[in-house]
């Protein structure tokens, strides 16, 4: 067990580190990553930084901002508002509670979350959809999209979990476990 | 203490979904408008300068790595266009910058189709930031006489539909979208159709094609225009990729290949055309749900 050493973070420019990167995230999403697409698919930096929320600040802090990450991306995409914010809270609030048993100093440790929580939004998104009536989504390509931009995501986490770290400061449990 | 915390984290969760699946409800109930659209409208507006400059500095990075993707692709096209540009004698090597942008906007200006109706050009300035949909923004919106359901083109044929317009900005659902219907005509036999947009890919699907009538590669598919339909009559949208027909079959498995280049569109323009809403030809009316 070791203890890290936290840098003093006041609540306020904590606050100020989420705004910026629910903002920056918004932003990339909506106007860059649509030209980065690779074979066809774009990749979903809002449910990243919601991953990487969640890492940092546990269960509620990552329902919440996957709430609103996922209400901002719904107002951009032609899909029954709110369909988002279901699938990212639910992943953000299921991340945040298994982050306190992760190996947070394991590199390998962001893409893998990212991934596995890219797949589990997409899955809660396309299920969600199918039971609201949007019969369209219940299509193969959703099923080949969705492990594709899960690798997309993983890649993308390599930027966002650094940035996020150094937002919001350090784990609020900042207990790690070392094998 | 712990069984507290528990609780509190669980009322968290359930009070997010709760919301959740509030805001979806009253979304689909109020078809896109009431408040839910509103902020929609209100937050594509407020995002629009950002993703206009955005857009601008970042389309070129996007084209350079599609251009990686597609290196299969482009190899092929690549060798058909060496060919064509022999032919030509190089005269397509005059054509460049502004010289083609005004191409372009020229053609939107004097279509060779839809004459008679009204029209405004405008630029792509987005393209859909998720993956079930294929859709572009245009820098065109309520202020310049855009509405929902109007027409777009290309100078080559139909584009999409206006599902969703703010003040300065519209959404266009392209014709490659699942969720867009289109009745059509085909040139050649006259037998009517209705074209479905396959996700993901180039093509669209033709449904209602009775298997008795003769079709040919290459025909021209127009818009039907029947029964109110929400698009005006004679509209080219593509020529026949392929045909083929099953046994006992009650319908022609029909391809059409869109003629407007969907993932290349810099400019377009809408019909200031509006569908007339007493009646609407049930052939080309939204899948339910699908144009909130």
């Amino acid at each position: 067990m070791t203890r890290s050493a936290a840098l003093p973070m006041t609540d306020v420019r904590r606050r100020v580190g989420v705004g910026t990167l629910m903002l920056f995230a918004l932003l990339a999403q909506v106007s860059l990553l649509p030209h980065l697409r690779v074979l066809g698919v774009v990749a979903d930096v809002m449910i990243v930084a919601t991953v990487a929320v969640a890492v940092r600040r546990g269960p509620e802090y990552g329902g919440v901002f996957g709430f609103a990450a996922g209400l901002l991306v719904d107002l951009f995409l032609q899909v029954p508002v709110g369909l988002s914010a279901l699938a990212y809270s639910i992943v953000g609030y299921a991340v945040g509670l298994a982050q306190s048993s992760l190996l947070r100093e394991r590199w390998w440790l962001a893409p893998l979350l990212a991934g596995l929580g890219s797949l589990a939004a997409g899955l809660v998104f396309v299920l969600a959809g199918l039971i609201l009536g949007q019969e369209y989504l219940l299509d193969l390509r959703s099923f080949l999209v969705l492990p594709a931009r899960a690798l997309y995501d993983a890649a993308l986490a390599l930027i966002v979990f650094p940035v996020t770290a150094r937002l919001l400061g350090p784990a609020e449990e900042t207990t790690t476990v070392r094998l | 203490m712990v069984v507290y915390r528990r609780s509190q984290r669980r009322s968290v969760l359930v009070l997010l979904v709760l919301t959740s699946i509030t805001l979806v409800t009253l979304d689909l109930r109020g078809d896109g408008g009431g408040i839910v659209g509103s902020v929609r409208q209100a937050a594509r507006d407020a995002f629009a300068p950002v993703q206009g400059a955005a857009d601008a500095v970042f389309s070129p990075v996007g084209n350079f790595i599609d251009g990686i993707a597609r290196s299969g692709t482009l190899k092929s096209e690549n060798s058909a266009l060496r060919r064509r540009l022999q032919e030509v004698e190089g005269d397509l090597a005059r054509v460049r910058g502004l010289d083609r942008e005004n191409r372009v906007l020229r053609d939107l200006l004097e279509l060779d189709y839809a004459k008679e109706i009204d029209g405004v050009v405008g630029r792509v300035v987005g393209l859909a930031p998720g993956n079930f949909e294929w859709s572009i923004t245009i820098d065109r919106g309520s202020e310049h006489g855009v509405k929902e359901e109007m027409p777009v083109v290309s100078g080559e044929g139909l584009v999409g539909r206006v599902v969703d317009v703010s003040q300065t900005r519209s959404k266009v659902l392209l014709l490659t979208d699942p969720r867009m219907s289109v009745g059509v005509r085909l040139a050649g036999s006259g037998e009517t159709g209705v074209t479905r947009g396959l996700a993901g890919k180039d093509v669209l699907e033709v449904d209602l094609v009775d298997p008795d009538v003769p079709t040919e590669k290459n025909e021209l598919v127009v818009t039907s225009g029947l029964q109110q339909s929400r698009y005006p009559p004679g509209l080219p949208v593509g020529t026949v990729a392929s045909v083929s027909s099953r046994p006992g079959s009650l319908e022609k498995d029909l391809r059409v290949l869109p003629l407007a280049d969907l993932e290349r569109l810099e400019f377009v323009k809408i019909l200031l055309w509006e569908p007339d809403r007493t009646e609407f030809d049930p052939v080309d009316a939204p899948i339910e749900g699908g144009t909130q």
